[in-house]
């Protein structure tokens, strides 16, 4: 009887534990979730389109979004291939033209848009960094206009 | 006998100590990050644009505005803040998993997107580096994508990184402001945040 009980006892406390430790584990992965590996690649000067999209078919990159910077400026978007960045382009610059017409928006963020949208005209957008899918080549950190190339 | 008693009670001791060393090393996992942690005395809330507010264009119900004011402080908050290996974040939420055609734009010249698919709540995430607006007074980012049901909570996020630079843990600073969707129904900010007037500390590797 007594032996019975103990054996109870123990199988009893084998499971607390498994079911803690289950627990735990559960509880530690909580807000984990697998995301699709993404790296950004930051380059040293400001790259002009076209040579974004030669960049990125030379290295045969999958690309998912775009940022453009310029004085006082940014914007962006995302792309799935580098045919997509002129389109991408156009509608940045007809939706920050929008912007100018919107009432709510105050006069010194209009004017930080106007002069952006300016530089664009005359200099085309410039792009600061990409996003890509995948894990990153190690020949990407050697090209002369990469800053640093850093994993998601 | 198949144990005798002191036998048994050592064994429970054992059982014991072992359950409760799992959980204080599990707990201690998950805290490990929080030697990152801002703490309230040194710039919790302090320098974070913690007045702005989040609202729909009223020309495009595709696109969200979000206004945050910022300070020189802020600025010089946020590259300390960068080179303690956190990021400041602003974030636009959508309800829903199925968005596309995202463009955005920030009155910072070097924030970026940040972007993952699948969840049910979209976080689009702008960072900030550097001389992050250092004279625009404000940041005002705009996103816009396919779908009318932004919820659009917006709010400073701090994300901490650990030593290796994994993702440890992500705490409100401040909401900016919370937002009415295209049926009127008001959203407000999840969970707590931080605030220059509210007295509270958040902890936690995850929310």
């Amino acid at each position: 009887m007594f032996k019975q009980t103990v054996k109870g006892l123990l199988i009893l406390s084998c499971c607390v534990f498994l079911a803690l430790s289950a627990t735990v584990a559960w509880g530690s992965s909580i807000g984990k979730k697998p995301k699709t590996p993404k790296y950004r690649v930051e380059f040293k000067r400001h790259l002009t389109v076209q040579e974004t999209e030669a960049f990125l078919k030379e290295e045969s990159l999958q690309p998912f979004s775009i940022t453009f910077s310029g004085k006082g400026y940014s914007c962006g978007g995302l792309i799935s291939s580098p045919e997509e960045i002129e389109n991408l382009t156009k509608k940045l610059e007809e939706e920050l033209a929008e912007q100018l017409n919107e009432e709510e928006l105050d006069f010194q963020y209009k004017t930080a848009v106007k002069e952006y949208l300016q530089e664009v005209k005359n200099d085309g957008f410039k792009v600061r960094e990409i996003e890509c899918l995948g894990e990153p080549k190690e020949e990407l950190k050697k090209k002369e206009f990469v800053l640093r190339v850093v994993s998601d | 006998m198949f144990f005798r008693r002191r036998e048994l009670l050592l064994c429970l001791v054992v059982f014991g100590c072992l359950a409760y060393a799992n959980l204080v090393l599990a707990a201690e996992f998950a805290t490990s990050c929080d030697y990152y942690h801002v703490h309230r005395d040194v710039d919790y809330g302090r320098w974070v644009p913690c007045e702005g507010s989040a609202w729909r264009s009223s020309s495009d119900p595709y696109r969200i505005y979000m206004k945050g004011i910022w300070t020189k402080e802020d600025a010089d908050s946020a590259r300390y803040w960068q080179n303690q290996g956190r990021c400041l974040e602003m974030q636009f939420h959508y309800n829903g998993n199925s968005i596309s055609g995202i463009t955005w734009g920030s009155n910072s010249a070097t924030a970026v997107l940040d972007y993952d698919a699948g969840e049910y709540n979209v976080d689009i995430h702008l960072r900030y580096w550097g001389s992050v607006a250092y004279n625009s007074g404000y940041i005002q980012n705009w996103v816009k994508c396919n779908r009318k049901d932004i919820i659009g909570t917006s709010y400073v996020r701090q994300i901490h990184f650990d030593d290796s630079g994994n993702h440890c843990y992500g705490q409100v600073m401040c909401c900016i402001g919370a937002y009415k969707d295209t049926s009127g129904k008001y959203y407000d900010c999840y969970g707590e945040w931080y605030s220059r007037w509210k007295n509270g500390d958040r902890h936690g590797p995850y929310y």
